[in-house]
């Protein structure tokens, strides 16, 4: 078992609503590798927001949490706020989707960034200038030296998350969540930001959790993709391996449906059926009722099996016990 | 490959702007959302704009349908200019164009049932009786596939698929000769997107629908259209069919373009950022070639003129004069060496 | 977007339920209780008002000279003023007096705001600032002020004090649906409509109107709590309802003097006001609450 970073044990995640206690994520377990980027892929109302939240420790107090998320040997459920608080922007920081609401717009960035340093590391005002400076150039702000004094409504949204990724980074986290970080821009600056990211993680040796809803996107970026569905983690597997040989029927599903310059045109694949009521969820496996191939077996959760180094899946088609799924016709 | 006819929408030189800042006091910005756009659209053809933020295809979707009038140049349909129009001739063109928009939830009127609003084309223009209505209603949404127990539902009630769908059906109901669908399946999930993708061009060949698509996401452009026309800045900067533009774009903005869509293939990650430099804004255009500040093969005389869109062979047209000069260099001398090959199969170096 | 789906499963299971359910859960959402406790006031006051004549068989008018400033008993509940007269008895048939000016003021103010604010929004351009310019130089005038201007001239009385308050209330109300309108007309549906045919009217009442009015209705019930007290406030002061009719404000004028005697003379009549306009307060915000939570959505 190489050195895990992060290591999701049986995580579940609960909201009171209106219509009852919502099962937003469901017994979770997942172990991420110090130095590896992986993407977490699902539809919205996946869960994947959620997980991620669950290990940053911004969930809402109302939010019902059962299991333990081990960060370097600290089970960062049983922290207070306030010791989490030190995690949080110096071991672990966050990207959100939309830089426009990570960024206060009555500060200039490059304060906001500074701001970051100072909360974290006692530096003379000075330094920590001269830090967010170079920060600022690193995720490549042109003319930084200028800009550092603006505000983030001068910049455009592509800018505007460099900024915010400046800001993460600024005390060299161990762990970088970011939780689609490029669907709110053009695809041309989209690019961009992706390989800023894969330049920084290399050059700063971050782990990154990438949350992403393209596959394309993760297929740039990731070592390893975890794919949710309805609150459950239904497959994982090294990059390759998921476009190859997908083998949950949910994800088999969700690659047919994304329409792609590589496949030839005809008709896209359709899922059947709608992603079920988190309030009241199928029992078991939560695709069944929408799978082609489900069994009466379905209706208990499936057992995560290892089909091929790396790959894990869950579902009744892999049961625990037979050999590997030939991997020529999986 | 769809039979193409005759031309039915068509821009000319078409341009709008929009002033920014108080025209009273203080300085007005001038924004140019379309910067001399002159498209053409075929009968029967599905077509895409495709761009970026900025690049005026919105405007250009409203302008061509008759919801915004352009500031100078003119839209025609069936070769008439639409704003000589008047009365009965605009409320008969005002049908012929119907629009489909990108948030499902917000192109219905949350008050309105679903039926309501298929029926609204319908009851504006005062077809048929009730009860035809209410059949062609029915008709309509075995058309999109939505089963008829939702016609009482409201906008709320329904899943964002659900509301697009009803959204198409309110836009045929007029038996409309051009679809124009702005984002149609930006907001919606993947695995819904595939649904409303396929509807789409179910109904284009079905009902020999004219539709052009206005999209960032080029992933959607190949499963259903026909044609590409590229939008930057306000101008369009290359057409072609889809495959063509997609295996062999010719504009460098078109190459970045295609070269940044994210592959779900990890063996091809993008080993350079295709393109430089954020996007430009339309208040200031940069002079000559809009695209030169970022463009990787601009040459000096970039930055003054303005090249128009140079034909490349019979169906292909770009407007870059460097990329113009090079090939005519290269048919002048067949062994000229050319830099490396940006151009070529899907899957070759970018 | 499937957590909206996930609503809507919830959503059509609600329509479907027993009435007594449907209510449990219409209180359970946002505002939901202030509409219904302040819905709650009014509805009883209104209905009180409106069955006064059969509650009590007494004139409120009626002197009884043995009860010259008598405390509350079983016969009088809240006691007699200083003319022998039944305070809850004059309190119900004020009520008529200041819930009808108050409501009235309301409504009229509407009428002359909504098609103001409604058309000023939708067509904007030069209609926009020829409409709302004097609407906003008459929002600079002190509200009393104008009222004891118009009433000068006119004279004093219920009619003119309904008229004044709706004069004073309606530019807010026109900038409230003026502001709904601005961003309702630019709602796809609203182009959309535009689209299949539909003419500026039409749309501005098939769709616009429809949808930019809750807010409206959320600010006029909080302004009619304002009317309430403000025409009490005119009648105090001799510039509105005159006597004999019985009116809050009046009784409140009347109480003053024997307040250290006899209390509940000014007391009860106090109570009635803030009553009725808690009703609108309450109501008003419970539906601004809703309309919050529905955009949230």
């Amino acid at each position: 078992m190489s050195a895990s970073l992060l290591e999701i044990r049986d995580v579940s995640v609960s909201f009171l609503s209106d219509g009852g206690f919502v099962s937003a994520v469901s017994n979770v377990t997942l172990d991420v590798a110090a130095g590896e980027i992986i993407g977490i892929v699902g539809e919205s109302g996946c869960g994947k927001t959620t997980l991620a939240m669950a290990v940053m420790g911004l969930l809402p107090s109302s939010a019902r949490i059962e299991g333990e998320i081990w960060f370097r040997g600290t089970n960062l459920f049983g922290l207070s706020e306030s010791e989490r608080r030190k995690f949080r922007g110096e071991q672990i920081a966050m990207v959100f989707q939309d830089p426009l609401s990570s960024l206060d717009p009555s500060f200039s960035v490059g304060s906001q960034v500074a701001e970051t340093i100072r909360t974290h590391r006692r530096l003379r005002r000075g330094d920590a200038r001269r830090q967010a400076l170079g920060l600022l150039r690193e995720v490549g702000i042109p003319s930084a030296d200028v800009r550092f004094d603006d505000p983030p409504h001068k910049f455009s949204g592509g800018m505007r998350q460099r900024v915010v990724i400046a800001a993460s980074i600024a005390n060299d986290p161990a762990l970088l969540l970011a939780d689609e970080p490029t669907t709110a821009l053009d695809v041309t600056i989209q690019a961009q930001i992706l390989v800023l990211l894969r330049d920084l993680a290399t050059r700063h040796n971050t782990t990154i959790i990438l949350i992403a809803h393209d596959f394309g996107v993760v297929a740039e970026l990731c070592d390893r993709v975890a794919v949710m569905y309805a609150g459950q983690l239904i497959e994982v597997a090294p990059v390759a391996n998921i476009f190859e040989h997908p083998l949950h029927p949910y994800t088999k599903a969700l690659l047919a449906a994304m329409p792609s310059v590589e496949r030839p045109p005809g008709t896209l694949q359709v899922i059947q059926g709608q992603v079920p009521d988190l309030s009241a969820p199928p029992p078991g496996c939560r695709f069944a009722p929408r799978c082609a191939y489900r069994m009466d077996q379905c209706q208990e959760t499936p057992i995560s099996v290892t089909e091929s180094p790396g790959h894990e899946v869950a579902c009744w088609l892999y049961p625990p016990g037979m050999p590997p799924v030939d991997q020529t016709t999986g | 490959m769809t039979l193409v006819g005759q031309p039915v929408l068509e821009t000319r030189a078409l341009e709008k702007r929009y002033q920014l800042g108080n025209r009273l006091i203080g300085s007005v910005t001038v924004l140019r959302a379309l910067d001399g756009v002159d498209l053409v659209v075929n009968e029967g053809e599905s077509l895409a704009i495709v761009g970026e933020s900025g690049s005026g295809k919105t405007t250009l979707a409203r302008c061509m349908a008759g919801l915004v009038s352009p500031t100078k140049g003119a839209v025609a349909f069936d070769d008439t200019d639409i704003s000589t129009l008047r009365g009965r001739s605009w409320h008969a063109f005002r049908r012929q164009v119907q629009p489909i928009f990108q948030d499902p939830f917000s192109s219905l009127d949350p008050r309105w049932t679903v039926a309501q609003t298929i029926a609204e084309g319908l009851d504006s223009y005062g077809i048929g009786t009730k009860a035809d209505r209410a059949a062609r209603v029915a008709e309509l949404m075995s058309q999109v596939g939505l089963s008829t127990s939702l016609l009482q539902r409201r906008p709320h009630e329904l899943s964002g698929g659900q509301c697009q769908r009803v959204g198409i059906a309110a836009a045929l109901a007029l038996q409309p000769r051009v679809v124009i669908a702005d984002e149609p399946v930006s907001a919606l999930d993947v695995s819904v997107r595939a649904q409303v993708l396929n509807l789409l061009a179910r109904l284009h060949e079905d009902l020999k629908l004219t539709l052009v698509l206005i999209t960032h996401d080029m992933t959607v452009v190949e499963h259903i259209s026909d044609r590409v026309a590229v939008m930057y800045l306000g101008r369009i900067v290359e057409v072609g069919p889809t495959r063509e533009l997609l295996r062999s774009p010719i504009h460098p903005y078109t190459r970045a373009l295609v070269a940044a869509i994210p592959r779900p293939d990890p063996r091809r990650r993008m080993t350079s950022v295709p393109v430089k430099g954020e996007i430009g804004s339309a208040i200031s255009i940069p002079s000559g070639c809009r695209f030169h500040p970022r463009c990787p093969i601009a040459e000096p005389e970039c930055s003054t003129i303005d090249p128009p869109l140079i034909a490349f062979g019979e169906d292909r047209v770009a407007a870059c004069t460097v990329e113009a000069n090079r090939r005519s260099a290269e048919k002048r001398g067949a062994g000229k060496h050319h830099p490396a090959g940006r151009t070529g199969a899907l899957g070759e170096q970018r | 977007m499937a957590s909206s789906v996930g609503t809507a499963h919830q959503r059509l299971g609600a329509s479907h339920a027993p009435p007594l359910r449907r209510l449990f859960r219409q209180l359970r959402e946002p505002g939901g209780v202030e509409i219904f406790i302040g819905g709650g006031i009014l509805a009883v006051l209104v209905i009180a008002t409106v069955l006064a004549p059969l509650l009590v068989s007494q004139d409120p008018n009626a002197i009884d000279a043995l009860r010259v400033l008598g405390p509350p008993n079983h016969a009088h509940p809240f006691g007699s003023d200083a003319e022998g007269r039944d305070v809850l008895v004059r309190i119900l048939y004020s009520y008529r007096v200041s819930l009808s000016v108050a409501v009235g003021s309301t409504l009229a103010a509407m009428a002359l705001s909504v098609p103001l604010g409604l058309l000023a929004g939708y067509a904007g351009g030069w209609t926009d600032t020829l409409l709302m310019r004097p609407v906003d130089s008459l929002q600079a005038f002190p509200a009393l002020l104008l009222a004891i201007a118009l009433i000068a001239i006119i004279g004093p009385g219920s009619i003119v004090v309904l008229l004044s308050i709706a004069i004073v209330h309606s530019p807010i109300l026109a900038r409230v649906i003026r502001a709904s309108v601005l961003i309702t007309r630019e709602q796809p549906y609203v182009i959309s409509a535009r689209a299949r045919g539909r003419s500026a009217l039409g749309i501005m009442f098939l769709h616009v109107l429809p949808n930019s009015l809750g807010p409206t209705l959320a600010q006029a019930s909080i302004l009619t709590a304002f009317a309430i007290q403000f025409q009490a406030a005119l009648s105090f002061v001799g510039l509105g309802t005159q006597p004999p009719t019985p009116e809050l404000g009046l009784m409140l004028y009347d109480g003053r003097d024997v307040f250290t005697i006899a209390p509940w003379v000014e007391i009860y009549p106090g109570l009635a006001l803030a009553i009725a306009a808690l009703g609108f307060i309450l109501l008003g915000n419970g539906i601004s609450r809703r309309l919050e939570a529905g955009r949230q959505r």
